[in-house]
Order: C-alpha cells, then structure tokens, then sequence
C-alpha cells in the first residue's frame, strides 16, 4: 500500500501471516482474496455486546468506513513512530494456515466465500473496535506522552544527547523478542478445512491478544523512559503537553474507527491544546488528521457537523463552518492545502534542535501527501468525486502516461529532501515498492527537461555508429548535475539499469565536459553496478557506454606481389599486352585516364587480406580493447583479431587481418570490438560519415528547440524504416571491397645470376634464366614478361629538353628500341601448383645501363566455368637486376672517300706520289680481301668501284684489356653476297676498317621526309632558331642517308677466350656533307667517254690520252637519275692546265670544236641518259681539263661530276 | 554583494557565465573553495529554472529588459531579452533597477559586437577576452 496515500492516518494495519506448511503460491492467492476486503461499514459490523457504551462503537456512526490496510511485512525501522501515529502500528494479525480437520468455523467449501469472508471480517473489525476502546483507555491514563525519536544506530551518542533515551535498545527490541515468541500462540486456532475461513477465525481469536501485546510493548516503553527521567523542567513540560497529545492519539483511534466526527472533534481538540502548549509537533500532526477527517467526511458526504470543523485561523467553529462544508468541496481543497501549509511551517517551526524535532519522515511525508493530493484533483481534471474517490482509494490515475509521470514528477519535486532523509536514516533503507517505477519514470522526465532525456540517445547499444559530439540543446553543467541526481537516486533505490543507463548517458553526452578522474570514475563504475545487478538475478550485460571510436576503415594494399591488376577481357587485354612496348603519343591523355591503383583494391579469396583500422578514443581515460575485429557482410569472412589500447584522446591506426572465403562483394560494416570488462559490440564505419541536420538559425528556443529536434529525430527515423530512398537527406554507405577467385602466386625460385649482378661488355649478347616456382593453390596458364632499365628514364629526361630531331632520334633509338632485356614468348604455358618453370631471358649489354627489372605478370585465365569476357587479374613479381657495363670497342672516324682513278702500272704519274702509293696498296689490300666474286676483268671492276662504289674507312679500337675478333659485314642486298671481314683487334690497338660500299641513292621524295620519331610523340613545334632550306635538306638527307647506309653494316665482335659476344656499336659515326657527296648518286651524273677508241686510250675514270690534231668525238653521257625528267642545260669550259697549276682558259688556238659550249639539253626522261657528243680537235699538247656541269633549267640547280675530265694530248 | 551573470541561448546553452562580486566572509580556504562550487551549481539551477519564466515573459511585453523576474530565497533574477532570443540573466540579491538596466544594456552592445565578428556562430560559447574584460567593468560601473 501507498504510505503517501492521502488518507493512510484513516486505515487499520493488519498483517497477514502465513503458517509454516503454506505455500508462497497460496498464500499470496489469499492475501489477494482478503484485500477485497479492506472497507468495512461501520453498519456492518458485527454489533458488539456492550453497544452503543463502547468507546468506539460502531453504532453511532452508520455512515462511517473502516478501511483496512492489509500488509505482508512488519517494519520495524519505523517501529518508533507508532507511538506518534497510531496507523503505524498493526492492529491485528491473520494468519493464514494450511487445511487442518480441526476448524473452529467451519465455512463450506461451496458457496458464497465472499459472503463468509465478510462476515468474518466484521467479526473481526467488532473485536478490533473493542481493543481500540482497551487502548484509548491505556492511553488516557499516560501521564506522559512523548514525541518520536529517531533511534540512532551511535547509541552512545543518543544518550549523550538526550538521556531520556539511555536504554532504547531495550525498548525497542522487547517488540522484537515478543513477536518471536507470540508466534507460538498462535497455534491456538483451530485451523479449518478451507483456508479463508481458518485465516479469519484465527485473526477474530488472535487479535485482541496481538493487540495487547502491542499495548503492553507500547507501555512498557513508556515506564522504561519514566523510570529512567528524573523529574526535570522538560519533564513538566511534557506533562502539560501530554493532555493535547493523548486527544491526538485518541482522535487517531476514532479516524480509523471511522467515526469520522469524533475524530474530527477530538483533532480540534488537541490542536486547540498543543497550540496552546506550543507542541508543534503534535498540532501539525493533529492538523494532518483533522484534513483526513474532513476529506473522508467529503468522500462520504456526511457532515462532520459543522461546529466540529475549526480551521486554522479561526479557533471559534461558527465562522467558518459553511467554507468548510462538504456541500462547497471547492473550498475544502483550498482549505486543506492552506492547512497543509500551515502544517509545514509548524513542522519547519520544529527544526531546532529540542527533543521535539520532526523525524524526517513525518515531513517527507507531509509534503509529498499533499503534492499527491494536489496531482490527484488535477489528474481527475479538477475537484470533484473523482479526485476524492482517487485521493481516498489511492491507485494508478487513469489518464495517460503523460499524466502519470505527472503525478510522479510531483513526487520528485521533494526528491532531493527524501533522498537526504534516506541517506541519514538507515531505518529507511528499503522503500516501497509502489513508487519505485513512478520515481523511474521521474527521472527520465527530469532529464527530459533537461536535454538529457531518453531521447538523445537510443538505449540499444548493440550497434554503434554515434560519433562524438557536442550536445545540442541544454546547459552541461546542469545537465551533468540532473545525471548525477538521477545517478544517486537510482543508486539508492536501487536500480541497476538505471545507474547503467545514467552512467552511459554521462560518458557518451557529457564526457567532454567532465574531468578526467570523473571519467575514469564512470567508466569503472559500470563493471562494477553491472556486476551487483547480475547478483540480485537481472538480465544484465555490460555494454560499451555508445560513442563510436572506429573513424576509418580502410583496405590495406597487399604486398606489391601479390597485388592482383584487372584486366578487362582476356581477348583485349593479351593484345594490350603487347602494345604495351609503345608509349602514347600524347603527353596528357584526358580521356584515357590511366586507372588509379589505389582506387580499387580487389582482395583473393582464401588469402590473408589487412584493413587499416583508425580508432579513436575520445574520452580522458586509457580505453582497453581485448578484441577488435573487422564486422562485414555479404560473403563468408573469417575475422582475425587483435588487442591493444589506444591512450587517452588519441587515436590509432591498426592492421587488422581477415580472410574472405570465397568470390563476391564484401562489406565491411565496421568492426567487431570488446572494450575490457564490456560484451563484444559492433562499431560501424560508413563512407558517408552522417551529418546532422541542425536548426536553421533560432526559429525554435528554449523547450521548443528540445522538441523540435525530438521531431526531427522521429521523422528521420521514420524514413528510414519506411526504406524509401528519395527522402533520405544522405545515404551512407558501407565500405565495399571486391573478392576475386583464388590466385596463382609465383615467387622467383632462383636465378642464373650471382647476386642478381650481371657484368657486360658494351654491345654484349647473352641469356640469362629465372627459375619461377608456383607457390600458390592455382596454377598459372599465363605468363608475360616486361622490363624496363635505368637508361629510358634518363634518355627520357634527355627527350624533353630540346635537341635537334636527329640527335633525338639517336637517343631514341638507345632508350627504346635497344633494350636490355628481351624474352622470346612462348605460348601454352602451365605452371601447376608446387611445379617450376624456367624463363629464358635475353640481355644486351647498354651502354650506361646500371640497371633492370624484369616485371613478370602471372595469372590463371582459363579457369573452369568462366566466359572469356569476364575480367581477369594478373599478378606481377619483379626481379630487379643490377648491370655494369664496360666498353671493350669503339668506333671512331669513319671517312667515305671515292675510288680515285686506278692506275695501271705502266702509266703512272701522279703529283702526289706518297698518297697515290698508299691509296693503290689500300685498293690492293682490297682487292685481296674482298672475295670479289665479279666474273668481270679488272677493268669492268675499276669501271663498276668508279660509279657504284665508294669506300668507307672507320675506326676500330680495342679499349679493354683483351683482344677481340670482329666482324663486319655489309650486305648489298640484290644479288651480290654479302662481304665479311674479320679482324682480330689486340687490346689498345686500332684496326682500321675500310669497306667498299654501293653508292645510295635516294630518291627526293625519300630524303625530304622528315625526322621520325620512335615514341610516336605528339608532335612539339621546335622552339631551336631554324636553318635555312638548304641546311635543312641537307641535314636530312646526311639523316636518310646514314640510315641507309648504316642498314648495310653490321659489325660484331667474339672474344675466344670467354666465349663472349655482341654487337659493335656503329651508330656513333656521324655522316658529313663532303662524305655526303661521295656516299649519294647524284640526281644527274655524267659519263665521259671520247672517240675514236682507236686513237684515244682511257687511263681511267675521266681520264683520257688522246693524240694531237687527230678529230675526236667527245661524248658526255647525262643520266638522270631522278624520278622525274628534268631538262637540263650543258656548261663546257675547257681550260688547259700547267703542271705549275696556272690555267689557260683562251684555248681558241689550241684547240677546236663543233658545237656549243653552252647549250640546253633535250629533256631527259626518268632514268634514263642522253648524249652530247661535242667534236673536238686539239692543236697542242699538254693537259687539257674539261670543267663541266649541268643546271636545270627550272630549279636552277647545278649538278657537277666528281672529276673534272681530263685530256692528255700526247704527239701521236 | 556577489553576482552571477550568464547569458544564455536559443537552446538552453550557456553562451557566457560570470560570477563576480566577493561573498561576505570568507573561511578556511578549501572550504570556501567547495562551498563556491556548489554556489555555482545553485546559480546555474536558479538562472535555468527562470528560463521558463522569462519565455513566459517576453511575448507580454516589448522591452528588453524584463525586470526582476523570478525570486529564489533571497536571490533576485533579473533578465533581458535580446532580439535574436539570447537571454542575459543576473542574479542578485538586492533590488537595482536602474543599474542593472545600465549594466545589462552594456552587456547587449558588447554582445552585439561579439555578434558582428564573422568567426562567431550564434549559440556557440563566448572565449572573447575582450567581452570578459568589458563585463566586468560594466559591472563595476554599474553593479
């Protein structure tokens, strides 16, 4: 039963009892079934033999109620206050035994119960009347009457203070001793076949016994205290006080007697007497039950009489009788509150410290008696039947919930005094039951109001994926203090989940407020009230307290080995493969955008893969975290876990391992963590990171803005579970990761290579092998090698810097088309798990390589079920290879010369004696080597090296410390074969080279095109100063024409004793314009012959001996070897020449022709030659040189033989 | 004579708090020490609990300054309003209308400059020395 309820002064205790062989079941089954039973009517009572004589009888006052107040427990804590007031104490006992044969009252077993039940309980509330007569009696017999003490646990110091009291233990634990030994008693009643019946008879029988012993405790504590209490000033005092008291008690009697006007009368009584005395106490108390009285008149509408009703401020009854009346209840509230008021001041009146001072319950109770009285009008809506229906009866208002926690925060308004009282009065250490959950639900409205409240966050923590943030509404350090109330009122009721939720609240809201050693108080806290709720038996598990502490999940990059590299479609991706050599033309590629590796990791099922884990610990405290784990979703995943701590506001980044078991999409959901002493909680990671949505500006203030985000929060929650994803404000999302089929992994079993070093010689061919070992559980059906070498960076630097297009070219052709390394692809390749495979490797020595890598992609492309389109994914390993490079040859100053006129032997004159000597043993040497397979005699061969060929000289020396063999080798192509001279070269000598080349000709069209570029680069307009046309044509064609000719040579070299060799490099030699000349076949050249071949002789190339005065025919043969015809004009200056190099050109008396010197050609046809025969007839001897050139009549070119035409005229 | 000033937000969150004023007798120093905390607990409940009543207030009338608005033992709120719904509140134990008129509408054009600086958000904590300094002296001249 409430003990706030209004009109607890008005109802008999009664204990209920069960005897030893009861069930709990049963019992409680009885004790619903006697509670029916609470309100009696006075007029039905059993009558009792003395009538109307008695002091309490029920026949005066037909209209009266008894109102029982059935209870299960005795509590003794309060046991020091029944002699205060009277409700307190238990007027009877029922006793509830089992079925027993011997029954004093027999009640059937069929049949109306309810209709015996009553009856006995009248018979029981007749003999209860008669001991409240017994004990008025006693009472009006004390000469003493004292106010309740609070017994203190410090007896010494409660004697100290008031010696009244020396022996308290005594009196309190008589009760005590007499409750252990009246049980015994008991037994006297004979219990009955049905059990409502022997409960009953057993309390009608027992009752008057039980309430003499409570009278006989009651005076034997009051002859303990006057034996004790010499007869002092305070002792006369409280004899002169006693009368007003014992009015006080007595008018208690006739309240729960239910003669409701003599009680009223009495309370009068007494509070007119202590009034007078100055008794505060016991006028407060007095008044408290004179308010019960009337309200329970108001309820029966009966009129107490009007002269009995004295309010407060008026002694005299006549004045204010009518205000007071039932028949104006409005007033009655009024009046009862005012008196209510009153009686709080004479409580507060008490606080000193005389012996008198109110126990804190009695003003606990005053005050929340009338708040509750006042919540009850206002829940019924206003006064009325119902309101007092509700404040007699008591029970939950049936208004709404909303309403109830009303009620309750009224209760609360006093909580902080009633919690104090709790704290310093052990007596009360357990309350009642009834007003715990309407406490609850209190606080949770308190904090509400606060800012606090349920709402801010969810209670389920089972997910978390709150970050931490500064609260939105409220005043923290209020809010901190509202928790923490709520924190110690729960504490002391207590009530575990509710301590856990207000510590949680505190360290998820207001931890940024708070100080450290709070924190650390808190977090420690929850353990330990976690730990003490599981003892008491309630489904309680330790939580983390909710603040999200995962702030990054991220896919670590595997191993540079065994990262997998998408490739779109088998079919594309191989021809990619091999276009790969080429590099884009284009310096920026906006559409082709090269794919950002990090961008997409894939991970391998069946393979460790690691996530990079940032957690962060907001709070002031080290937070120890026993297990972490990645949390996904979507496919099979085996988790590892790990433990750590993260320091106090710091955070940390871990790699937390997993593995996917099988091919799909894998979402991770964040991560699986146990936070020491908590249950294993999921943290989620979204990409999209939840954004708040905050009021715009101050539309709403104050509790408006709290409800305003209650709103807001409800509606967001509402589209969510509505699932509709047009409304969402963001869509957050989990991180996604792609598992692809188990790869093959390869690893680089060994190599031919010592250290994996390789020395080289410039130019040097050789192979090397790498032993490759499938370590993985698929096998490998593809492999591809790429590779790349420290010269293409460099070169590529060099490329971009500006450089003639030809030394552009060069470089090239050094960085890309001369690599390192080469593979000859093989196809069908099968590594099966566990088995090896060899890779031959081609390597080439370069010059200024220091070093490689060979790039291996491995992957497994024709797996079972898969369509070719379906993407596939290759790893790579790297070899990296270190080189040094030595130069052992090198090429230097290459010449083209001409063959010069052979002579024969018999004619032989020349100026330059020494050099002609040196040239006609080179020409033999010549001959000699060249295993010249022409049929033809040596004059045909004179005549074809004089126009086909040219001879060309270069270098070779041996820079390194062991000799080589060389070979050179020029092919012709056509049907010549090729020529091949080998020459062995001692280390630091020079071997000269001269080779007889084919003169080149290249036609217009091909020398005037321009420079190519190997990498097919986006063409870059030159910013170097530019050449004039014919410098430009000329450097294309000395470009064009190098090619050409260096196409034809091939120069390699052995070393016999190491078994190495290699290519000598040739591209260092340079063409110039002089060699140019003698290297290219003009466009027009010119063919001299003279006749009659009887009279002349040829000596050799352009020379001619002729006799004198004798008519010879001189023919200049014009070939035109263009593409196109040209028309040409002849020039012919003949000029005769001394030996001492002065030229005569007036020859018009030495010599005679027919003809033009000057004289445009016919048009010559492509490739082909004309004629121009100019007779002429020499008059003198001597050397005759014929200076001639053709122009062309449109281009203005001038086109020269090599030699001039020389004549010897000899006498004949 | 001692003071408690706060200005208070749209959402019920201190902007600004500051106690000034010396409390009559002073005793043992840690004693002092937890008996001010626990004043300032008190404080802080006392301006939160006027709150209601100054929302109550302030669509009645159109003047700022709202008075004396709401009593706690011997303690007096006074409260002013400003036009984007900031609440000045001061507790005092002594009735002064004038100066705290003087003093609260000092206050508001401090605020108000405080308002004016664009690294400042409505609602969001005062740290400006500069206002500090100035409310103290306004209390000073006024209080």
């Amino acid at each position: 039963m409430d003990p706030l309820l209004f009109t607890a002064p008005a109802r008999i205790r009664i204990l209920l009892v069960p005897v030893h062989p009861i069930k709990a079941t049963t019992f409680h089954k009885h004790v619903q079934l006697v509670k029916n039973f609470n309100v009696v009517r006075l007029g039905d009572v059993t009558p009792d033999m003395r009538g109307v004589q008695s002091m309490f009888s029920s026949q005066l006052f037909h209209e009266g109620q008894l109102h029982f107040n059935f209870v299960t427990s005795y509590e003794p804590e309060h046991a020091y206050l029944e002699e205060f007031q009277m409700h307190r104490r238990i007027f009877g006992v029922i006793e509830d035994q089992p079925d027993d044969t011997k029954g004093l009252i027999m009640i059937p077993d069929v049949g109306k119960i309810d209709f015996y039940m009553g009856t006995m309980i009248s018979d029981f509330a007749n003999s209860i009347l008669n001991e409240f007569g017994n004990l008025a009696a006693d009472i009006e017999r004390r000469p003493i009457v004292h106010s309740p003490k609070i017994p203190s646990q410090n007896f010494s110091q409660s004697q100290s203070i008031n010696g009244r009291y020396s022996t308290p233990l005594q009196s309190f634990s008589a009760p005590d001793l007499k409750l252990l030994q009246t049980p015994p008693t008991f037994p006297l009643t004979p219990p009955v076949q049905a059990m409502t019946t022997s409960g009953v008879g057993a309390a009608a029988n027992i009752s008057p016994k039980d309430n003499s012993y409570h009278s006989r405790s009651f005076s034997s504590s009051t002859l303990v205290n006057i034996a004790n209490v010499p007869n002092t000033v305070a002792d006369i005092k409280l004899k002169r006080r006693a009368n007003g008291r014992i009015e006080k008690l007595i008018a208690d009697l006739f309240l729960m007697a239910g003669r409701l006007p003599d009680a009223v009368s009495h309370y009068s009584l007494a509070i007119e007497t202590t009034k007078a005395n100055g008794d505060y106490l016991w006028q407060g108390s007095a008044l408290e039950g004179l308010c019960v009285g009337l309200l329970l008149a108001a309820y029966l509408h009966t009129d107490v009489g009007p002269h009995y009703l004295q309010p407060p401020s008026s002694p005299s009854p006549n004045d204010s009788s009518a205000p007071s009346s039932p028949e104006s209840p409005q007033a009655l509230w009024i009046d009862i509150t005012e008196k209510y008021v009153n009686i709080l001041t004479l409580y507060a009146k008490t606080s000193g410290p005389s012996n008198n001072q109110v126990p804190p319950l009695i003003y606990t109770e005053a005050c929340l008696k009338v708040a509750k009285f006042l919540a009850c009008i206002w829940v019924t809506g206003g006064w009325g039947d119902n309101a007092l229906k509700l404040s007699v009866h008591g029970g939950t208002p049936e208004k709404g919930s909303n309403e109830r926690w009303g009620l309750s925060s009224v209760t609360l308004l006093i909580l902080p005094l009633l919690s104090k009282s709790r704290n310093s009065s052990p007596q009360i250490t357990k309350p009642s039951i009834g007003s715990e959950s309407g406490l609850l639900t209190c606080l949770k409205k308190i904090a509400e109001i606060y800012g606090v409240g349920d709402d801010v966050d969810q209670t389920d923590y089972s997910v978390i994926d709150e970050d931490a943030r500064p609260l939105e509404f409220g005043w923290p350090d209020i809010q901190i203090d509202v928790i923490k109330d709520a924190l110690t009122i729960s504490e002391a009721l207590p009530d575990y989940p509710s301590m856990v939720k207000y510590t949680t609240r505190l360290l998820r809201r207001l931890f940024m407020y708070m100080h450290r050693d709070e924190q650390i108080r808190l977090s420690t806290s929850i353990p330990r009230i976690v730990g003490a709720g599981k003892k008491l038996g309630l489904d309680m598990e330790f939580k983390y307290w909710g603040l999200n502490i995962v702030k990054g999940i991220q896919v670590c990059r595997p191993t540079s080995r065994r990262i997998p590299y998408p490739h779109t479609n088998k079919k594309l991706s191989l021809k990619n493969e091999e276009k790969k050599e080429g590099v884009s033309p284009f310096i920026y590629q906006s559409f082709n955008k090269k794919k950002v590796e990090t961008a997409q990791i894939h991970l391998i099922a069946n393979e460790t893969s690691y996530f990079l884990v940032t957690l962060a610990n907001p709070f002031a405290f080290d937070m120890e975290i026993q297990n972490i784990s990645v949390s996904t979703d979507g496919i099979a995943f085996t988790p590892n876990s790990i433990s750590t701590t993260i320091l106090a506001n710091t955070s940390i980044t871990l790699r937390i391992s997993g593995i996917p078991t099988e091919p799909g999409e894998l979402i991770v959901r964040g991560c699986k963590i146990k936070v020491h002493g908590c249950l294993e909680q999921e943290f989620l990671f979204m990409t999209v990171i939840k954004r708040y949505l905050m009021s715009i500006g101050s539309f709403y203030s104050g509790l408006a803005a709290l409800d305003s985000y209650h709103k807001k929060d409800t509606t967001i929650s509402n589209e969510q579970d509505e699932n509709s994803p047009i409304k969402k404000p963001f869509i957050s999302e989990f991180l996604k990761v792609s598992v692809i089929n188990e790869q093959p992994l390869i690893k680089i079993k060994s190599t031919s290579l010592m250290h994996g070093a390789m020395m080289l010689f410039e130019g040097e061919q050789t192979e090397m092998t790498i032993k490759l070992e499938n370590v993985g559980k698929t096998p490998v059906d593809f492999l591809s090698l790429s590779f790349n070498d420290s010269t293409i960076a460099n070169a590529q630097a060099l490329l971009n810097s500006d450089m003639p297009a030809e030394e552009a070219y060069e470089m090239e052709l050094y960085a890309h088309k001369q690599s390192v390394f080469s593979w000859n692809k093989k196809d069908n390749v099968k590594i099966l798990p566990g088995n090896e495979c060899i890779v031959n490797i081609n390597v080439f020595g370069k010059r200024g390589c220091v070093n490689g890598t060979i790039q291996i992609d491995y992957g497994y492309l024709n797996r079972p079920n898969i369509s070719d389109d379906e993407p596939f994914y290759t790893r790579q390993v790297f070899y990296p290879v270190l080189l040094t490079i030595h130069q052992n040859l090198e090429t230097i100053s290459m010449d083209i010369l001409n063959f010069k006129p052979l002579n024969g032997e018999e004619n032989y004159e020349s100026v330059n004696r020494d050099i002609e000597d040196q040239r006609n043993g080179m020409v033999e040497d010549l001959l000699k080597v060249m295993k010249w397979n022409n049929k033809g005699t040596k004059k045909d061969f004179m005549e074809k090296m004089e126009n086909d060929y040219c001879l060309l000289t270069f270098d070779i020396r041996n820079v390194w410390h062991v000799g080589f063999d060389v070979t050179i080798e020029t092919d012709e192509g056509e049907d010549i074969d090729p020529l091949t001279i080998t020459t062995t070269i001692q280390p630091a000598s020079t071997a000269r080279i001269i080779l007889p080349i084919k003169r080149i000709s290249l036609s217009e069209k091909e020398n005037t095109q321009p420079i190519p570029s190997l990498l097919e680069k986006q063409f870059v307009v030159s910013k170097g100063p530019k050449g004039t046309i014919e410098q430009e044509r000329l450097s294309l064609a000395l470009f064009w024409y190098r090619e050409k000719l260096l196409q034809k040579i091939k120069a390699t070299w052995e070393s016999s004793f190491t078994n190495q060799k290699g290519i000598v490099d040739i591209r260092s030699l340079r063409l110039n314009k002089s060699m140019l000349n003698v290297l290219k076949i003009n466009e027009v050249s010119f063919g001299i012959d003279m006749e009659d071949a009887s009279k002349v002789t040829k000596l050799s190339c352009n020379q001619f001996k002729c006799p004198v005065n004798e008519f010879v025919r001189m023919k200049f043969v014009i070939y035109n070897n263009q593409d196109k015809s040209c028309k040409l004009c002849i020039r012919i200056q003949p000029v005769q020449s001394y030996s001492d190099g002065i030229m005569e050109w007036d020859l018009s008396k030495r010599m005679v022709w027919n003809g033009l010197l000057q004289t445009p050609l016919p048009k010559i046809a492509p490739k082909s030659s004309i004629i121009y025969t100019l007779p002429i007839c020499f008059f003198s001897r001597g050397d005759f040189k014929f200076l001639y050139h053709c122009e062309d009549v449109h281009t203005r070119t001038m086109y020269f033989d090599t030699q001039p035409l020389i004549v010897e005229v000899i006498d004949s | 004579m001692s003071y408690y000033f706060a200005i208070v937000g749209t959402k019920d969150n201190p902007i600004y708090e500051i106690e000034f004023g010396s409390s009559g007798t002073r005793s043992a120093g840690l004693d002092q020490n937890t008996k001010k905390d626990e004043h300032r607990h008190l404080n802080q409940f006392i301006i939160h609990s006027a709150l209601d009543i100054v929302e109550e207030l302030q669509w009645t009338t159109n003047t700022m300054y709202l008075k004396t608005v709401d009593k706690f033992n011997e303690w007096h709120v006074s409260a002013f309003i400003s036009a984007g719904n900031i609440k000045f509140l001061l507790l005092h134990e002594t009735k002064n209308e004038d100066s705290i008129r003087n003093f609260f509408n000092e206050c508001y054009e401090t605020y108000i400059k405080i308002l004016m600086n664009p690294f400042y958000e409505v609602n969001s904590p005062i740290n400006s020395i500069a206002f500090d300094t100035k409310v103290r002296s306004a209390s000073r001249k006024y209080l």
